[in-house]
Order: structure tokens, then sequence, then C-alpha cells
């Protein structure tokens, strides 16, 4: 199971609880992992957020789930800090860039390690599981632990 | 090497460096998320010659943690 919300001009917090409320979860307690992934403490379902300009995306999904949303643009110094030769001989445009850093960082978030984990490390040419979108001006995309 | 630090932050993410100071928090007060930190992250190394291990990039909250960080790791790779 896998579901993907979206919404403009509202809080993680405002989202997360609509959600939550939608599927079924009125009360609920977070906890968090030692790299400050929060889960649900009793353990429903598995959750993720991601907020960026006027978007914030929730992710739930009965199994490890990350996701981020992205205002599509370039960062140079990002860039040389975390792609692979092969995706910086990819990146021709500002969307190729964002695409390659919600795919990284929605794979680091399901992961549960976030900006922990060496992003030269997350090659997304090979990361055929996340699922890639574009939202008006804005890169999203969704990993789920398999 | 604070004014440093402050006029490199100032000019990655377009902000009044007048509104920086050793205490400013990057996420409470400059609403800093991930992309744009990497990003200062990967211009502080470029400028200072420093390797920001990923695993203490969490640590770097504020303008003075990034500054203890930088002078603490030039000496030691130096």
């Amino acid at each position: 199971m896998r579901k993907i919300y979206l919404a403009k001009n509202t809080s993680s917090k405002e989202l997360l609880d609509e959600v939550l409320r939608l599927n079924g979860i009125t009360q609920y307690e977070l906890i968090y992992n030692e790299y400050g992934k929060p889960y649900l403490k009793e353990g429903a379902l598995f959750f993720n957020l991601s907020h960026s300009g006027e978007y914030t995306a929730c992710a739930i999904s009965d199994h490890e789930i990350g996701i981020d949303i992205q205002k599509i643009c370039i960062k140079e110094h990002a860039m040389r800090r975390i792609c692979t030769p092969e995706e910086r001989a990819r990146i021709k445009t500002a969307e190729d860039f964002t695409r390659m850093w919600v795919i990284k960082e929605s794979f680091a978030k399901a992961k549960g390690i976030g900006i922990g984990l060496g992003f030269q490390n997350i090659n997304t040419l090979a990361l055929k599981e996340a699922e890639v979108w574009r939202q008006d001006d804005y890169m999203v995309a969704c990993y789920n632990v398999p | 090497m604070k004014n440093k630090v402050i006029n490199l932050i100032a000019e990655t993410l377009d902000v009044d460096k007048a509104k920086l100071n050793e205490k400013t928090n990057l996420v409470e007060d400059l609403e800093v998320e991930s992309l744009d930190l990497v990003d200062l992250v990967g211009a502080f190394e470029e400028e200072f010659g420093v390797v920001i291990q990923d695993k203490d990039i969490k640590g770097l909250q504020t303008v003075g943690d990034i500054v203890e960080y930088i002078e603490k790791h030039q000496e030691k790779d130096a």
C-alpha cells in the first residue's frame, strides 16, 4: 500500500494530521530514530514528509518510505559534492539536477538515514524503484523500501 | 574566520549578512532546507579547503557551530 498527498500552503503537521485522519488515525504519538526520522509509536503505518516553497508532501505506506519535493533549481556546490561522475555528465538542466536530488533524498529518507548517508554513494542511475514526477515548478520523488 | 563564514552564508543563501551572527540557527532562523544545507557545506569545503564528513553535517546548526568546526578541521588538516 502506498499513498501520496500534496498540499499547498499547509504545514507538515497539518498535512500529517489530515492524512492520518483520512486513514483512520485520529490520535497518535511520534517517536524518532537516531537520525531524527519520525515514526508512529503505534506503528500502524510508515510515513514521511517533505516541504519546499509552497508545497508540502506526505507519503504513507505499510513499508518504509521516503518522499522529497524540491522547487526546481540548480545548486553548483551541492552538485559537485554529491553527484557521481556519471550523474554529473547527464545533468544538462535545472530539472535534471533537481530530479537527481529528490531521488537521492527520498532514498536516504526511506532508509531512515537522511543527510548522514554519503549521497555520492547513491547512484540514481541504478535506482529504478523511485517514482519521480514534475508538479508545477517542483520535482517530487517517492521511494519505497522493498 | 567568523566574518568569512557569514559572508559565505549570505552569498550562498542570498540573505542579508546584517541578520547573521554566531547564534543564528540555519534551520530555525534562516529556514534552510536539506538541499541548501548540502550546497552550503559544499561551499565551505571549497572556500576553506576542509572536508566536512556527512555524519557531522547535522551538528552544524548555528553559524558558531560552523566557525568552530572549520577552525578545528583547518588545523587538523594542515
